[in-house]
């Protein structure tokens, strides 16, 4: 995985660089297909933007146990190397009010596999800091991204609905994931009350 | 012939351009498939957004956004993350365009169960390649509450477009290997120089959106911004393409409000600040007569400069000093008048 522009900007130039009877410059196409290289490097999509008011609480677990909060459909940007473009994270939380500490796990998953296997040590998962506060603040993150291998990206292949005539249907093909929030209760009696999270592609270095 | 479009983004080798040496049809063959992906793969144009809205049995709510179509958009998709408060039979049923399109329920699961459903909507509509409106309207038919934990809406990708003047789709056969390389609109170089020189082809589109009915808005009299931010917690992060230069470290975006005034006298703003300062849409006393979006449609939307990606970082975010995140705090006062500012929907896009 990797940028493929070497510009790293969009240039400005006039449509008709390449009409009829232009002269042609090497300097000027190697421009235009630059362009399209970081076009296609800054595509990635925000997925996840969201705040729940009053806070977001999963189903009673015990102690030092995790629970899943909410699972979050997104769809994502695959790379020409048949990997998907890594998701920055960000998560916002803290305890319900009772004293305790609780944190919070993030994993993407393709859709359809079970997020509760992988672990900490995975690319596809971070963790936040513990908190005992109660009032809500973005946590700090064992990792901001989210990575996948070409594996997980095939197995979210998936298709969508769509049309190319604005009346037969058609599938396309598409990759599907679930970004999963977990709470877990780390001491004391305090449950994990998820605010807000965020989740953005961004094609990596 | 058509333009097919690819479901992962093409790259070409910069290397195989240089003087000296023959411009490979391949090459172009490339960057024909780089410029049908970024015309037709679809936007996000409201990335998913919460607000745990709680709908009334029998109501029904309209959220109403405004987002950054592209012109090769037919279909696109809702998705609606919701469940009911019964163990019963509990139905949403849902309508794009609000209240007039076509209506489609969903059975939801109850919050007994541990389970949302993820309602997904289809709808057939043809995109504008700009800013305008986007409504849904979701009605609770079943006999307790209902609860919208999340909303979202994305355009489904073409599989191909068509060589016209409004897809702008290339022939990639066109740029093959031994045919010479052609000039004409939508097919070879022309076709390639068309897409690649226009910046809203790949655009983020969706950055943050937020949306409520008009019967349950966010609502404020006080004459000062402190305590009246929108969102319990008042940092919501955003992240720019990089546009302008290599060395750029920011990007505009736009964004508009959906509100009204209670009062004639009522005159007020709503602002937003980030790392780069503030910007304000002012709502005027005339707007108790009714809802409507402010700046009014019939102009531009307010822009204002956001961070944009660092080519350099690991995660995008800008790396001078240490990694910060640009962050929008929305808030709003009373600067003149008497009487409540109601704010039903707050949308932030990239043109």
């Amino acid at each position: 995985m990797g940028k493929r522009s070497v510009g790293k900007t969009f240039l400005a130039m006039p449509a008709t660089v390449a009409d009829a009877n232009a002269p042609v410059s090497v300097g000027r196409f190697r421009a235009l297909a630059d362009n399209g290289l970081h076009l296609g490097d800054s595509c990635g999509r925000v997925l996840v933007n969201l705040q729940y008011p009053g806070g977001l609480l999963g189903p009673l677990v015990g102690l030092g146990e995790y629970n899943k909060i909410v699972s979050i459909p997104v769809r994502l940007t695959v790379d020409s190397n048949g990997i998907a473009y890594p998701v920055r994270i960000r998560i916002a939380g803290c305890t319900d009010g009772k004293a305790g500490t609780v944190s919070f796990r993030a994993v993407l998953t393709p859709r359809g596999v079970p997020s509760v296997y992988y672990n900490t040590s995975d690319d596809l998962v971070t963790e936040t800091s513990n908190t005992s506060v109660t009032t809500v603040a973005w946590l700090t993150t064992t990792s901001t991204l989210l990575q996948w291998d070409s594996r997980l990206t095939a197995l979210a292949l998936s298709t969508d609905i769509s049309t190319d005539d604005g009346t037969a249907q058609i599938n396309v093909t598409t990759y599907k994931a679930n970004l999963d929030i977990y709470g877990k209760r780390v001491a004391s009696n305090a449950e994990p009350s998820l605010l807000a999270v965020y989740a953005a592609e961004y094609v990596g270095v | 012939m058509a333009a097919y479009v690819r479901p992962y983004v093409p790259i070409l080798d910069l290397g195989d351009i240089t003087t000296g040496a023959a411009v490979r049809g391949r090459t172009w063959s490339d960057a024909a498939a780089i410029s049908n992906y970024l015309r037709g793969h679809g936007n996000n144009l409201i990335p998913m957004t919460g607000g745990l809205i709680t709908i009334a049995s029998g109501s029904t709510y309209t959220f109403r956004y405004r987002v950054r179509t592209s012109a090769t958009s037919l279909c696109r998709i809702w998705a609606i993350q919701c469940y009911s408060f019964t163990g019963q039979l509990a139905q949403l049923e849902v309508k794009s365009p609000a209240l007039t399109g076509p209506a489609q329920t969903f059975n939801m699961p109850s919050v007994y169960d541990n389970q949302t459903l993820v309602a997904e909507y289809v709808e057939y509509y043809t995109g504008g390649g700009a800013e305008e409106e986007a409504t849904i309207s979701v009605k609770n038919n079943s006999p307790h509450t209902a609860t919208i934990m999340g909303l979202s809406l994305r355009e489904s990708p073409r599989s191909r477009l068509e060589l016209d003047a409004l897809d702008l789709g290339v022939d990639e056969t066109t740029a093959a290997a031994r045919e010479p390389i052609l000039l004409l609109d939508n097919n070879g170089l022309a076709g390639v120089s068309e897409i690649l020189t226009d910046s809203s082809n790949g655009t983020r589109s969706g950055i943050f959106h937020w949306a409520t009915d008009i019967t349950v808005p966010f609502t404020n009299s006080s004459t000062s911004f402190v305590g009246s931010n929108l969102f319990d917690l008042s940092a919501i992060p955003v992240l720019g393409r990089r546009l302008s230069s290599a060395t750029a470290t920011t990007s505009n975006i736009a964004w508009r409000v959906y509100a009204k005034t209670s009062d004639t006298t009522y005159v007020g703003q709503v602002r937003v600040t980030n790392l780069h300062g503030s910007d304000v849409i002012t709502i005027p006393a005339a707007s108790h007569t009714g809802w409507a979006w402010f700046p009014p449609v019939a102009g531009a939307p307010n822009t204002f400069p956001i961070d944009c990606e660092d080519a350099a970082s690991t995660d995008g975010r800008q790396t001078s000093g240490t990694p910060a995140w640009d962050e929008m705090d929305i808030d709003c006062r009373r600067t003149a008048g008497a009487g409540t500012l109601s704010i039903a929907a707050v949308s932030f896009f990239e043109l």
